[in-house]
């Protein structure tokens, strides 16, 4: 039997910002409905990466495969409809600050999904708030909000589209520990109720230790090590072992 | 990019911008526009913008017409104060004043938002779910200047029109309709079409040109402080260079 197509791959992915090798032929891959942690410190490429992977940014060199369709050569038009198959949780959340909370998913339905009927977008607005757990703000506006709303309510415009593939740019950062834990459980039980394929972005150990089927510690651009939380945190190679400490 | 860009680096800008007006226009022409987004773009620029364009122009036009009389009286032409206010205000003054003023208040209005908006990463969560951010942030605003920026010119120039009469009635009143009966007098279509054309080029410009401006911001306050100054800065050297190409175009086409 043939294996499962990736829900995503990077193939030898090379990108370099002012001469420097920030990804450098990088090699990565993402099971159907496994959640990736990707580990690095701080300007080590993460959010090059994560940008690369969903399209924002062009590799230099190398494919990005996404369910099997390479994202470099899609013509704007297949490039659209894959990217309705991605939802992206942005570092600082990316609310639409001009519009309320019911608007933030409204306008994502009525542009994503392409539904205009008021009844649906309202009752399919109900049904994603009500998934992070944000029904109360429903009428609110996001200056309204704390920090971790903000976040849910950025994770439920991603699930609006019922995206197979999620990326969470560093969900935790910025968060008190209990609202951190919060995030983290959520992005478990999304995976888990929708079986989505996940690639979590973090240099939160807690977050990266609660969320993941597997970590990859990013450092110069390239992949230092591989493995699961446990397998990682015991390694004897020192580099690898001081991410944990 | 640094401030103190050199000649190429303007030239660079310049290529982006009109790329930049490309892809606009792709995107409007590609897909369904959104019109209850123009009416709400356009009420809120008109909106915003009318109060200031009134009460610039009536000050323009009462200015102009308080100093130009005593130059007209010394040769006994003061008949020809309303004629000559009005040449002034409709090919040339109230576009142009109507423009810098919008270059000024929309243009930084729309620089900042789209700035903010790409800072915040809102253009790129568009983007990333198969949503055309040209299509949902740069169209709406680029049409709403184009259409709403003619009509605050004719609104304009209405003003400056009170203004001028107010100027002249300081020093000897004058009925307003026969101030209007010698102010049209002189005027042809041929002062007005290309005066109406060149306001639809300055709307375009100046949305085209903010919108440009703020999805080029670069990351934090200050890329969204010098997304807006850009904008504006941009936006009013646009409109005295399209200006001078109208100016330039209609004598050619006109022969005044």
């Amino acid at each position: 039997m043939a294996a499962a197509t990736p829900a995503l791959q990077m193939i030898d992915g090379t990108r370099r910002i002012g001469g420097r090798a920030v990804l450098d032929r990088l090699q990565l891959s993402l099971g159907q409905g496994e959640t990736l942690v990707v580990l690095g410190r701080s300007g080590c490429g993460k959010t090059v990466l994560l940008k690369c992977l969903a399209g924002l940014m062009r590799l230099d060199e190398g494919t990005v495969l996404v369910q099997g369709q390479d994202l470099g050569r899609a013509d704007p038009a297949s490039l659209s409809l894959l990217r309705r198959k991605m939802g992206f949780l942005f570092q600082g959340a990316a609310i639409y600050d001009s519009l309320s909370v019911r608007g933030n998913l409204a306008f994502q339905i009525r542009k994503q999904l392409l539904i205009r009927d008021p009844a649906e977008v309202d009752r399919l607005t109900r049904e994603v708030l009500a998934d992070v757990g944000l029904e109360d703000a429903y009428g609110r506006m996001p200056s309204e909000l704390s920090g971790g709303m903000r976040k849910r309510l950025g994770l439920a415009r991603a699930l609006v589209s019922k995206p197979g593939l999620i990326f969470y740019d560093e969900p935790t950062t910025g968060l008190d520990p209990v609202t951190s834990q919060e995030i983290s459980r959520l992005i478990r039980e999304t995976q888990r109720a929708r079986g989505v394929a996940a690639l979590v972005v973090t240099h939160d150990l807690h977050c990266a230790k609660a969320t993941a089927d597997r970590i990859v510690i990013l450092g110069g651009g390239a992949c230092l090590a591989e493995g699961s939380y446990a397998q990682l945190e015991a390694s004897e190679d020192e580099a690898i072992r001081a991410f944990f400490l | 990019m640094n401030d103190r860009e050199g000649i190429s680096g303007r030239m660079e800008r310049l290529g982006r911008l009109v790329r930049f007006a490309g892809r606009t226009a792709s995107a409007l022409f590609n897909a369904r526009p959104d019109l209850s987004e123009w009416i709400r773009q356009g009420y809120l620029l008109g909106n915003r913008s009318f109060g200031l364009v009134a009460v610039t122009a009536f000050i323009v036009g009462l200015v102009l017409t308080v100093q130009s009389r005593p130059t007209l009286a010394l040769f006994g032409a003061e008949n020809w104060l309303p004629s000559m206010v009005a040449l002034s205000i409709f090919k040339e003054i109230g576009p142009v004043i109507t423009a810098l003023v919008c270059a000024g208040r929309i243009g930084s209005g729309i620089g900042a938002e789209v700035a903010s908006m790409k800072v915040s990463e809102q253009l790129d969560a568009m983007e990333v779910s198969g949503i055309s951010a040209l299509n949902c942030v740069a169209v709406p605003r680029v049409a709403a200047t184009t259409l709403v920026i003619p009509v605050l010119v004719l609104l304009g120039d209405a003003a400056a029109l009170l203004g001028s009469w107010v100027g002249m009635a300081i020093s000897s009143p004058m009925a307003p309709s026969l101030f209007l009966t010698h102010a049209f007098e002189n005027l042809a279509y041929s002062d007005l079409l290309p005066a109406v054309a060149k306001t639809v080029a300055f709307g375009l410009y100046i949305g085209l040109c903010a919108a440009h401006c703020g999805f080029e911001a670069e990351p934090g306050p200050a890329g969204v402080a010098k997304a807006t100054n850009r904008a504006v800065v941009q936006g009013i050297f646009g409109v005295f260079l399209i200006d001078l190409a109208a100016v330039n175009l209609s004598t050619l086409v006109f022969g005044s």
